[in-house]
């Protein structure tokens, strides 16, 4: 087990940087994601800390030692390949035990740290088997032990679970998470899916074209996104474009900027982070997730709230998504089910109210392709 | 030093490659163009001058000629070819499978073997012609094969092939979709082949009518056998050099050379330019039943024909093989068989030698190209380097070069001592002929062992390397193995060309080391076909016995290869 430190690394092909000024601090044991669409230089960070790109610049630490320009064989990392990566010639037994074979573990030792791995993942039945006969939740699983029989020191996961159907899916993050309380390890997810994110990490590093947006739990990275690409990244959300009218003791007003008739909000004075945000020269936006703004039947006193339209009405099972339009402003409104919404419908007009404590002022970055 | 020890690696693996085709592929080519330049002592372009303005005008007409011969190869292999790839991939009926297995027969058959067998089959003396004239009481032959048209008959009988395997695999891509939309749209059916159908084959069609324009440029042993008078390049050159005019055999090689590069690049650029690749995944079979009962024995009996024809020069090869030496000579037909060829071949050294030599040279260059190949193809798919273009250019040059052309440049390259022969001369010994065998098929080797390391996902090598094994371990242990089958039937095609290799045998045997071919062709001259028959024979049976384990064990249609 290892913690691992990121510094100041950037990654070129050619003109191209793939990755810029990146910093990070991971600890120990821990379930760190990486987090971004595709083509944001998540998978090439993984393969800079497995040691498959070495950094143009900077360096990687694995607790103390410059791991920078280690070749991948000498990292002990375990990594899972998006595709399996299996030996399409060996049996179950012979892809997990082709690391220990490596090692020269003594034959007796290495029967049973195999068996004792496949058992960890539910195969030891299957261990004569060719790849090739196994379903893709069974070669995944086959993938996890030959990784984790090593005995890594990081478990290295490659978008792991997108090659199979949802309901596997399901099925094999709660194994993953098993695994990894099992082994106590250093483990590093990339993914593009936030729902596997924020379900399965202690944190999660927000990636977009080579730059990290924001790091945090996720919690942090849902309820005070650092920009608008992590606020619209991650789950649904309101991101109106403001502008700041006056700097309070304990609120901001502020006016929405796309509507003929300006909206005034008044937003929670967020200490930590708002002034420097307003003192900054960005760009700025408010944002509010859908759960959050309330529907009201009749107006009621309190500060935000507006008279509006409802402009359609989707019914997802637990949820239903309703957009009201306030003054040609579109809002976005998730209310759960609760069996009795049949009184939303086209054209009823209603009140919604834009709690200040749920609204953010965050800075306006989109469209930074570098 | 370089820092990384990947493109250490890569650097390492790519000196020897490297080094091996600049020795034996570039330096040959490039010592054949300075001896044209030679003429008098002197440097000039006077044998260029010759070749275009020469009064008889010999060697224009011989390229026209080679240049005429390919053209009309094409055509007639495409009208075989084309046609029968669709009869087989696009309608079902009885027997189908096993026709279009029969329909690749032609490869099965050594060039000069397959020669032979047509001038036995349908020649002056041959038994098809006989047997009709006989059959009808004519008083002479109807028909003989010989001059231009009977370069094309075995043209069409080999290069079809080309045709066939390029287009077939053509359609067998084509998304039904496609032309169910084109349908849905409301085109009939003529509008549908027109439209989209034909178009998509396209690219298939012009890549194969490339390659049997090439191969037939080249084409040595049907014009060798049969052409007569008639001049086509590839033979004028052996002419000039068995007459000693060595400046002119050189400015010859350089012009066909220059038509076959040509070729070869206009080929990679068209198929880079190209590519009608189906975006759907999962392309079922497409063929309709044929439900009316005629067209449907018609076509069985097209089939049964066809296959006949297909085998009946392996059939005579067989026959003849099979008729002892001395009592075949008045006689319309053959009247005595037994195994005396046979028995002959193994128990007299003397004509058990040239097997002997064609086995161990073949082995010889095999090993090399095995070797080569794999690295070569290695680091040109697994490898980012600098000048990737130039080392493929380099690769497929043997590829584009006619048989002749090699032979006449290793004759420049390797009769004076050189720093690529260690100082030795090597026309005129053993080494020359497998180091031939081993230029010719460096393409082949290479191209099949791309094709399944294409298939190789980079992440294996990634996986074991992850797992703490070093490059030559993952090597050793996962990619040799994994690609193992395709390699090896790639080789083991080399290995049986090899064995019957005749254009460059033909221009560098020596009286002590005659490979087969050599042997064949003596044997034909002293007109002991018997013997001929029989060391025809043995090739045909190695090759089966070849595309039997490469289809058996390795799963691979070895012919894909090609």
């Amino acid at each position: 087990m290892a913690s691992i430190k990121i510094e100041n690394v950037q990654k070129a092909f050619g003109k191209t940087i793939a990755v810029d000024q990146l910093n990070l601090d991971i600890k120990e044991g821990e379930f760190f994601t990486f987090l971004g669409p595709s083509g944001c230089g998540k998978t090439t960070t993984l393969r800079m800390i497995a040691g498959f790109y070495y950094p143009t610049k900077g360096v990687v630490r694995f607790g103390d030692k410059d791991m920078t320009r280690v070749p991948p064989e000498k990292r002990n990392t375990g990594m899972v390949f998006q595709n399996y990566a299996l030996f399409p010639h060996m049996t179950v037994f012979e892809n997990v035990a082709f690391g220990l074979r490596v090692r020269k573990v003594s034959s007796a030792e290495l029967k049973k740290r195999v068996l004792d791995a496949l058992q960890k993942v539910r195969l030891e039945s299957y261990s004569d088997r060719q790849v090739s006969q196994l379903s893709g939740g069974q070669q995944q699983r086959v993938a996890l032990a030959r990784a984790l029989v090593i005995e890594p020191e990081i478990l290295l996961l490659d978008e792991p679970l997108s090659n199979l159907d949802a309901k596997l899916r399901d099925e094999m993050r709660v194994e993953i998470l098993r695994l990894q309380r099992d082994y106590k390890i250093t483990t590093i997810y990339v993914t593009h899916d936030q729902a596997e994110a924020l379900s399965m990490s202690d944190r999660i590093a927000v990636f977009n074209y080579g730059v990290c947006h924001q790091v945090g739990t996720p919690t942090e990275i849902y309820n005070r996104p650092a920009n608008d690409f992590v606020a619209s990244f991650i789950g649904e959300i309101n991101l109106l474009p403001v502008q700041v009218e006056k700097v309070q003791q304990d609120n901001i007003e502020i006016v929405l900027k796309n509507s003929e008739k300006p909206i005034k909000l008044k937003v929670e004075n967020q200490a930590r982070d708002g002034i420097s945000i307003i003192q900054s020269d960005a760009d700025l936006a408010v944002s509010i997730r859908p759960e959050a703004i309330r529907i009201l039947d009749v107006t009621e006193e309190g500060t935000n709230v507006f008279k509006g339209k409802i402009n359609s009405v989707q019914f997802f099972g637990s949820v239903v998504n309703v957009t009201v339009d306030v003054q040609d402003v579109l809002l976005r409104v998730d209310v759960f089910n609760t069996h009795d919404f049949g009184y939303f419908y086209q054209g009823k007009e209603v009140y919604v109210q834009l709690p200040e404590k749920q609204l953010r002022l965050i800075p306006v970055i989109s469209g930074d392709a570098p | 030093m370089i820092k990384n020890r990947d493109t250490r690696l890569t650097v390492w693996l790519l000196i020897p490659v490297v080094l091996v085709l600049i020795a034996y592929v570039l330096y040959p080519s490039l010592r054949t163009f300075i001896e044209s330049l030679q003429k008098d002592g002197t440097i000039s372009l006077g044998n260029y001058q010759d070749f275009f303005v020469q009064e008889s005008k010999t060697n224009l007409e011989a390229l026209w000629n080679s240049v005429y011969i390919s053209f009309l190869s094409v055509l007639v292999s495409a009208l075989i070819g084309i046609p029968l790839a669709f009869i087989f991939n696009r309608y079902d009926f009885p027997g189908r499978s096993f026709f279009s297995s029969a329909a690749i027969l032609p490869i099965v058959l050594p060039s000069l073997v397959g020669v032979m067998a047509f001038m036995f089959l349908y020649g002056e003396s041959g038994l098809i012609p006989n047997a009709i004239k006989d059959l009808f009481g004519l008083d002479k032959v109807p028909f003989k094969i010989g001059g231009v048209p009977g370069i094309l008959i075995v043209h069409a009988y080999t290069m079809y092939v080309y045709f066939y395997m390029t287009v077939s695999a053509a359609i067998n891509k084509i998304d039904p979709s496609l032309e169910e939309a084109a349908y849905n749209l409301g085109a009939n059916k003529l509008k549908v082949f027109w439209k989209v159908t034909f178009p998509l084959l396209t690219p298939a069609i012009v890549a194969a009518s490339l390659l049997v324009f090439m191969i037939s440029m080249a084409s040595f042993s049907a014009p060798f056998l049969l052409a007569g008078g008639y001049r086509v390049l590839s033979l004028q050159i052996y002419f000039s050099k068995i007459n000693g005019d060595m400046e002119i055999a050189a400015t010859q090689s350089v012009i066909l050379s220059i038509v076959s590069i040509s070729f070869l690049l206009f080929m990679r650029w068209y198929q880079n330019r190209k590519d009608y690749r189906m975006a759907s995944k999962g392309i079922g079979a497409h063929r309709s039943e044929v439900k009316n009962p005629v067209m449907k024995w018609v076509m069985v009996l097209t089939g049964i024909i066809g296959v006949i024809i297909l085998l009946l020069p392996h059939f005579t090869i067989l026959l003849l093989s099979l008729v002892p030496d001395g009592t075949w000579t008045f006689q319309t037909y053959p009247t005595v068989f037994n195994m005396e060829n046979y028995r002959l071949l193994f128990e007299d050294p003397n004509i058990f030698k040239p097997l002997r030599n064609s086995l161990l040279m073949a082995v010889i260059a095999t090993l090399a190209n095995l070797v080569f190949g794999v690295i070569a193809s290695y680091v040109l798919v697994k490898r980012k380097f600098i000048g990737k273009s130039f080392v493929d250019i380099l690769v497929m040059i043997p590829w584009a070069l006619p048989a002749t052309v090699i032979g006449m440049n290793l004759i420049f390259a390797f009769n004076e001592p050189s720093i690529f022969s260690f100082g030795q001369i090597l026309v005129g010994t053993f080494w020359i002929l497998p180091l031939a065998y081993f230029i010719r098929h460096i393409p082949l080797v290479v191209r099949s062992t791309n094709a399944v390391l294409e298939q190789l996902d980079d992440s294996i090598e990634e996986a074991a390397r992850n797992l703490g094994a070093k490059w030559f371990y993952t090597f050793r242990r996962v990619i040799f193995p994994i690609i193992m089958p395709g390699v090896l039937s790639g080789t083991l095609l080399a290995f049986i060309e090899s064995v019957g290799e005749f254009p460059t045998s033909v221009l560098l045997y020596t009286i002590s080391n005659r490979p087969i071919s050599i042997e064949i062709m003596n044997q034909l001259r002293m007109f002991n076909m018997g013997q001929a028959a029989a060391y025809g024979m043995i090739q045909i049976t190695l090759i089966v016995i070849v595309l039997f384990i490469s289809n058996k064990f390795f799963g691979i249609k070895a012919e894909k290869a090609l």
